[in-house]
């Protein structure tokens, strides 16, 4: 079993040369502009935020899993409060004798107030509830916004890699690249609440403008 | 044992050997060389066609960065002028571009169908949702002590006459006793006594509402988008209903099933890799930007005549460019600004499959129809059928190819397998034996040498060396997905691009590479720290609620639900206030009606509770046979195959990283990959990977 704390302390140490990009010497200019990309929030805040944004982050699923397996605890209520006034008077001859007389009546003059309170527990769903796997199909649409989430944010994020390694000199294409980084922005931002329009204003807030 | 001194394992039915199969390594030696039954006794190459040496080894390389995820791929292409640039399509209208030769790629564009945005919230109180909230689940009787015409478990009253069959009940049927009530129901069955019983006792019964489909719930809103406008979707469902798991299920219909047009074939400028034209299954598109933008160069009035097919160039003037559609061949002549069907009714309407160009013969052009072979000599101007077939899948060409090597051959690739003719399209014979009978050839491909010839189905490619006379089995297709495309890769001598459903291969002559110990040992080192494939899957299949055992384990438990009952307590209270409360049963002997004692009050109080002991017998939950249970199998095996693919390209990816390490831009896309996909890992299956930032 992997022990998460003393694996990552270890694999931290072991790990160094493992991205040789790292050691790359760029140009400071370049290195000034991928030092601005790790401002961005990373792709662990986006998958977070959008799994928050679609109400379904592990927790929030494991806790309508656990609901749903206690849910038989709590009864189902119901009240009734009714109110009849009633001035029946019925006299309906009968072919069946009924006592000495040959036919039926019914004579009721007044008001009843009645009220009824009733409680429901279902006891087996203590035991085996199916929406407790129910709540599984919500793993599907994680794994797709997880997907969604993680390709978009590369897609975007090898864009603006490309365009700072590999800058196109024909304005056209220039403006063409900027724009679908801009489309991918506002994509991720559909899904994760804003999260990147919001960074992107703090951080112009953070840093003081240029006279 | 083959003729390369390799052991070979038969095929179970029948002489095939199987090749080993592919890892997620870099290479794999997969070359099997041995004849088909059919061709094993035939003569050599006829003498225009030299015999070429025994097999090289060949292996592949997996070109794949991401791919896995948008499946399944359709189309491939490789530019004539830059042979480092390739496109690759996909089903649903995602365009891939890589400049390095497949280092790195690019999500290029999406291309969408032309249509309206067709996301919708439905009005409330529709559909199954409506419907279902009027079941009720159980109706009981003690209600009807009190005069109560609904169940107790729906006190508001609204029942609806499916429930009860049309019954309703009296609230005169009470006879009180000396101990209190005790039913007496009589219940008026026909729910068309009902309206006459209703107006005689006017509010002495509660209506039912009528069958289902009402007025009672919020009905399920469901609304598909196309992608492009699925977050946009999500986000104005989100406001109006503030709940977001029903979004989430329209973000994802949307993303899955949005409106992206499958991309057939890509034509590559052969001077401008930048400027291509793509066949897809909406019309014909143009880029001119290396894939960012595409507008649409030629639509149709019909939906057959939007499909198109496939594109070809002529030789001598690369301005003059044939598409061909589901309804029929158009010319430009201008380079794609302006389109004419062909003047030819029989190609002008029939179902183009392929275009083929002789370029050794100006003015001759094949086309692959759904029935046979059309030839024009004079440029497109007319076409005569050359080839059909009495046998239908025989005459669904899918390819023509003109060998390079010997203008005089020409083979067709057909539903049903293999044609060559060898007297340019005058008469066609069968190749391959029983290789290709009732198997689909979908691409041919020419190898350096003359007679070498690749043929692609469905599960595997064939080489021949001898222009057909005999056949062995150059890949082995994995058995999760089918081959698409297969090109001649431009970049390298004898070298095949193949397409899968969900890979780039590169399939050619091994490299020779040098790989250190020292690689080895530090790719070793790192991941043995790392956990086993087995133990993410599981880790991700329990931390969505999916892994079966646990499953299995709650299932079982759901016997024993039946020892445990439904309870129920009821309390009721009645107040009557009034003059008279008489009926037949207070008739005194001399026939003078006594009257009840008015006002009263009464209160009654009752526990019940059911078992259905039939369940600790059997019950459905128990086996995976309801919807649920069903469905999370299904969703076990798409969590499961998601690990795996992302676990397996990792692996693949840190292993380059140690035995060739790259530097500068593709260096850092390289590791951007991986971060990618151990962040996705990460968030499957609960952090147990080290974040590795490539920046």
């Amino acid at each position: 079993m992997f022990n998460r704390t003393g694996c990552f302390v270890l694999a931290l140490m072991m790990s160094v040369p493992l991205t040789s990009a790292l050691a790359e010497d760029w140009s400071p200019m370049i290195q000034r502009q991928l030092d601005a990309l790790k401002e961005e929030p990373t792709v662990q805040k986006a998958q977070a935020a959008a799994l928050s944004f679609f109400n379904i982050s592990p927790s929030g699923v494991q806790s309508m899993r656990t609901r749903a397996a206690y849910k038989g605890l709590m009864p189902t209520v119901d009240a009734r409060y009714r109110r009849n006034d009633t001035n029946l008077n019925v006299d309906t001859t009968n072919t069946v004798a009924v006592g000495p007389e040959a036919f039926l009546f019914d004579n009721v003059i007044g008001s009843a107030d009645e009220l009824q309170v009733g409680v429901r527990f279902n006891l087996p769903l203590l035991v085996f509830n199916a929406e407790v796997l129910d709540v599984g199909s919500l793993a599907v649409l994680q794994e797709g916004v997880l997907k969604e989430i993680t390709r978009l944010y590369y897609t975007r994020r090898r864009l603006q890699i490309d365009l700072i390694l590999n800058p196109p000199n024909d304005p056209a294409t220039r403006m063409s690249k900027e724009l679908r980084i801009e489309e991918l922005t506002s994509t991720l931002d559909a899904m994760t609440g804003n999260l990147f329009t919001r960074s992107l204003k703090r951080r112009s807030q953070a840093t003081p403008a240029i006279p | 044992m083959n003729p390369m001194g390799r052991h070979t394992k038969d095929h179970p039915k029948g002489g095939r050997p199987r090749a080993c199969a592919l890892s997620w390594s870099i290479t794999v030696v997969v070359f099997l060389g041995i004849a088909t039954p059919a061709q094993s006794q035939t003569e050599a190459s006829p003498s225009t066609i030299r015999e070429s040496a025994l097999p090289t080894l060949k292996s592949l390389d997996n070109l794949s960065r991401g791919f896995r995820f948008a499946p399944p791929l359709t189309a491939i292409a490789q530019s004539p002028s830059n042979p480092d640039v390739i496109y690759v399509g996909t089903e649903h209208g995602l365009v891939y571009t890589t400049t390095d030769g497949g280092l790195s790629w690019e999500e290029g564009g999406a291309l969408v169908k032309r249509e309206r945005f067709y996301g919708s919230i439905r009005k409330q109180g529709a559909g199954w949702g409506a419907r279902l909230s009027n079941v009720q689940s159980r109706t009981t009787s003690y209600g009807g002590a009190l005069g109560v015409t609904a169940p107790s478990n729906s006190f508001g009253g609204r029942v609806t006459t499916n429930d009860f069959g049309g019954e309703f009940r009296r609230f005169s049927d009470v006879d009180v006793g000396a101990g209190g009530y005790t039913l007496n129901h009589e219940v008026l069955k026909a729910s068309s006594d009902a309206g006459a019983i209703k107006a005689q006792y006017n509010d002495m019964f509660e209506a039912a509402s009528g069958g289902g489909g009402g007025s009672a719930s919020a009905g399920s809103d469901l609304a598909v988008g196309i992608r492009a406008r699925a977050p946009r979707l999500a986000l104005q469902v989100r406001r109006k209903r503030g709940w977001a798991v029903g979004t989430s299920l329209q973000q994802s219909l949307a993303l899955k099933a949005g409106g992206g047009t499958a991309i057939h074939f890509f034509d590559i400028d052969p001077e401008d890799p930048e400027r291509v034209l793509v066949a897809t299954a909406d019309g014909l598109r143009r880029t001119t930007d290396g894939g960012y933008s595409w507008p649409l160069v030629l639509t149709g009035a019909t939906k057959q005549a939007r499909h198109v097919n496939h594109i070809a160039r002529s030789p001598e003037n690369r301005n003059v460019i044939f598409v061909g559609t589901s309804q029929g061949l158009k010319i430009s002549q201008d380079g794609g600004e302006t389109w004419q069907p062909a003047l030819n009714p029989l190609a002008s309407s029939s179902d183009v499959r392929w275009i083929e160009f002789d370029t050794s013969a100006p003015g001759v052009v094949y086309v692959g129809v759904t029935f046979g072979l059309l030839r024009s000599k004079d440029g497109g101007r007319s076409f005569k059928l050359i080839f059909r077939s009495a046998w239908p899948p025989l005459r669904r060409v899918r390819t023509v190819r003109r060998d390079p090597h010997d203008p005089q051959r020409v083979w067709l690739a057909t539903a049903d397998g293999l044609l060559l003719s060898s007297n340019g399209g005058e008469t066609f014979e069968r190749v391959g034996g029983l290789v290709f009978v009732g198997s689909s050839v979908w691409t041919l491909t020419f190898g350096k040498n003359p007679g070498q010839v690749y043929a692609t189905t469905t599960r595997d490619i064939w080489e021949t060396r001898d222009g057909g006379k005999s056949w062995t089995i150059a890949y082995f297709g994995p058995n999760q997905w089918k081959n698409r495309f297969t090109v001649k890769d431009l970049s390298r001598d004898d070298s095949l691009l193949i397409l899968t459903q969900a890979e780039v291969l590169r399939y050619g002559p091994a490299p020779q590479r040098t790989v250190t110990l020292d690689a080895v040992q530090r790719f070793r080192r790192k991941t043995a720290d790392e956990p086993a494939l087995n133990t993410v899957v599981k880790a991700a299949l329990q931390r969505s609620g999916l892994y079966i055992p646990d499953l299995l384990g709650y299932r079982q438990g759901a016997r024993w639900s039946g020892l445990l009952p439904v309870v129920e307590a009821n309390f009721g209270y009645l107040d009557f206030r009034g003059e008279n409360l008489r009926t037949n049963q207070q008739v005194r002997a001399d026939g003078v009606a006594e009257a009840l004692n008015a006002p009263f009050e009464t209160t009654v109080f009752s526990v019940f509770a059911y078992w259905d002991l039939d369940e600790l017998v059997f019950t459905r939950n128990e086996a995976p046979i309801t919807r649920v249970a069903r469905l999370n199998l299904h969703l076990e095996w798409v969590v499961k195959s998601t690990v795996v693919t992302l676990y397996e390209e990792r692996r693949r990816l840190l292993l380059e990283s140690y035995v060739r390490p790259q530097t500068g831009r593709i260096g850092l896309l390289q590791a951007l990959r991986l971060e990618e996909l151990t962040a996705h890992l990460n968030a499957m299956a609960g952090d147990l990977f080290q974040p590795m930032p490539a920046l």
